[in-house]
């Protein structure tokens, strides 16, 4: 075995473009099914855990499954809007704490989420620096978006214009960083939190101008919104000054929400607010884990195509491997008489050419594997 | 190491056509040239000589035993263990060292794989050749390489030596200096030899010396046998 090896060694080390376009091939096939295995792996148990953490969501009545991605990972399709009136309802029932979350506008590419702080002590999200955005106007940064952005502590985020085509309709607003989250590993790390009633007005639901409109200043009149001239300046930042300029147009029931995080006292509270929901022509209440688990297995579906792709790459790879092993039996067929002439039996030839093989095969799998681990840590990362 | 005893009686090996080498007796210790026109069978006569083909007619015997009475595993051992083979190309591999390829049919025999260095480097010495152990055979020149061949043909102390046109691609020069060299091994062990070859200019180096008559083909086997010098 000795002699297969070195003799095998030295040819592969000899012969290096052959090695290496063997050994890269074979890496190649290895690596792509590994990340993936490992990216989906790792996505779906975050998916899983997030979800398990999370008793109930509650909102409007629509998709199911944008309201779960919204409410729990902010992602995906805004859901249909519900109002602070349901949340009130919910707190009223006595069953459950409920906590508001409008994740509808984004900052610099990353979901704003507005919301109170009994979400960060239900989420255990801790300020890493700085302070909770307990203000009008502040703004707290997930782990990941800081460090993407650079953003620290005393800086401003500004927050996007989704409408291009009517600047009027949604607020811009540069927001104070005043805290970031120690990282949490969750879809937290990548969101900017802010107060709830930011959140509303950088939403146009509120805003802060000077001087106070007067019907002079008004240029015309909508059922859902006013537009004023020029004079009227809104102000793109919350600064102490201004703060007071700040107000809603709408009563405050009708404050937009895009869900509602419902945690029930004990499982029976949970059962009777289900069973409330159930005869609700408005809204839905939602175990997240099972609408999880529905997304999971398209995804997984989805998944076994790729696998099976992946099973026939690797059988044509292996038939490669036979016809490479083929084509090496005749370019290299002085070299196997020369052996077969000093004495050398067929089973040593085999194992000398075999052992040759399965160390090329084995190193491409090895860094296919390293390389899979690698290309899972970056993108995790 | 006494040689061995080399003996071909009416031997013929079936190609297309029938091949028939001539009768031939090599005594222990002999060295005998056997010379012939291309195509004519001499690469056959070696092969049956040391085994590697069974005769179809005829008998080829080993130290009195025929090779015919032996295992395919039996001829093979027997040929590793016993007999040294120099190619007419060499057949060094590339991707080994000078010193590798010598050792080569030492690493394929299980028991001495592990045998010590130093022979083979006296060995490489003795042929002119030590200060290149290290390198491949590709940055050697023709008579170096066929030095390196020869030294792979005698690393396991063979009974019997096979060359085939082992000076066929040398100078005349060169070629004397290699035969020399070998046969200067082979008689300091002891060992028998045959070798093939059409470069009548040596022949005088070997104690004996046949003939093909005719080339290949269904006719009566018989060598034409005259006597060679010493070298």
């Amino acid at each position: 075995m000795k002699t297969a090896l070195l003799l095998a060694w030295r040819s592969l080390a000899y012969y290096k473009v052959r090695t290496l376009l063997l050994v890269g091939c074979v890496a190649l096939v290895v690596l792509l099914p590994i990340a993936v295995q490992l990216l989906v792996g790792a996505q779906s148990r975050a998916l899983q855990a997030r979800a398990q953490a999370t008793p109930l969501v509650a909102g409007a009545k629509g998709s199911r499954y944008d309201l779960v991605l919204n409410g729990l990972y902010f992602r995906g399709r805004t859901p249909a809007l519900t109002s602070m009136a349901e949340l009130d309802a919910v707190r009223a029932t006595g069953f459950a704490e409920a906590i508001p979350i409008l994740a509808r506008a984004r900052a610099r590419g990353r979901p704003l989420v507005g919301t109170t702080p009994d979400y960060y002590r239900f989420r255990g999200l801790r300020a890493a620096r700085g302070t909770l955005p307990l203000i009008l106007g502040d703004a707290a940064l997930g782990a990941d978006v800081a460090r993407e952005l650079n953003a620290k502590v005393g800086d401003t985020i500004g927050t996007d214009q989704p409408n291009l085509y009517d600047l009027g309709l949604n607020y811009t607003m540069n927001l104070s960083i005043v805290g970031v989250f120690a990282p949490t590993g969750t879809a937290d790390d990548n969101a900017v939190f802010v107060d709830l009633k930011t959140a509303w007005i950088v939403d146009g639901v509120g805003h802060g101008h000077d001087p106070k409109a007067t019907d002079d200043t008004v240029l015309k009149r909508e059922p859902d919104r006013i537009v004023f001239n020029e004079k009227v300046r809104k102000h793109e930042r919350i600064t102490p000054k201004n703060l007071r300029t700040f107000h809603f147009h709408a009563p405050p029931a009708e404050l937009p929400l895009t869900s509602i995080l419902v945690l029930p006292h004990e499982d029976k509270s949970a059962t009777k607010l289900k069973g409330r929901y159930r005869v609700s022509k408005t809204g839905q209440l939602l175990v997240p884990t099972g609408v999880v688990a529905e997304i999971l297995g398209f995804v997984f579906q989805v998944k076994r195509f790729f696998d099976a792709h992946v099973a026939l790459v690797g059988a044509a790879t292996a038939l490669f491997l036979v016809l490479i092993a083929l084509l090496t039996v005749r370019v290299r067929r002085r070299e196997i008489e020369a052996l077969r002439r000093l004495g050398a039996s067929r089973f040593a030839i085999a194992r000398i050419f075999g052992t040759e093989l399965a160390l090329a095969v084995s190193a491409g799998a090895i860094l296919g594997a390293l390389g899979g681990v690698v290309v899972f840590l970056l993108w995790m990362s | 190491m006494n040689g061995a005893r080399i003996e071909l009686k009416g031997a013929a090996y079936r190609y297309d056509a029938l091949v028939r080498v001539p009768d031939l007796s090599l005594a222990p210790g002999e060295a005998v040239a056997c010379i012939g026109p291309s195509g004519c069978g001499k690469s056959t006569l070696l092969d049956l000589a040391a085994g590697i083909k069974v005769a179809h007619d005829g008998e080829v015997s080993y130290d009195g035993e025929p090779w015919r009475a032996l295992a395919e595993t039996d001829r093979r051992r027997r040929r590793l263990h016993e007999i040294g083979f120099v190619f007419q190309e060499f057949e060094l591999l590339d991707h080994l060292t000078v010193k590798e390829n010598v050792a080569l049919p030492l690493m394929l025999q299980p028991e001495r794989a592990d045998a010590e260095s130093e022979p083979i480097a006296a060995l490489l010495d003795a042929a002119g050749v030590g200060a290149f152990a290290t390198r491949r055979p590709r940055h050697l020149s023709h008579g170096e390489r066929q030095r390196v061949a020869i030294c792979r043909a005698l690393a396991g102390t063979p009974r019997l030596v096979l060359a085939d046109e082992p000076t066929g691609s040398l100078d005349p020069d060169t070629a004397r200096r290699v035969l020399d060299l070998l046969l200067s091994f082979v008689r300091d062990r002891g060992a028998t030899m045959l070798a093939v070859t059409h470069d009548h200019g040596l022949l005088d180096r070997f104690d004996r010396v046949i003939s093909f008559d005719q080339v290949s083909g269904s006719g009566a086997p018989a060598g034409n046998e005259t006597a060679g010098g010493t070298a």
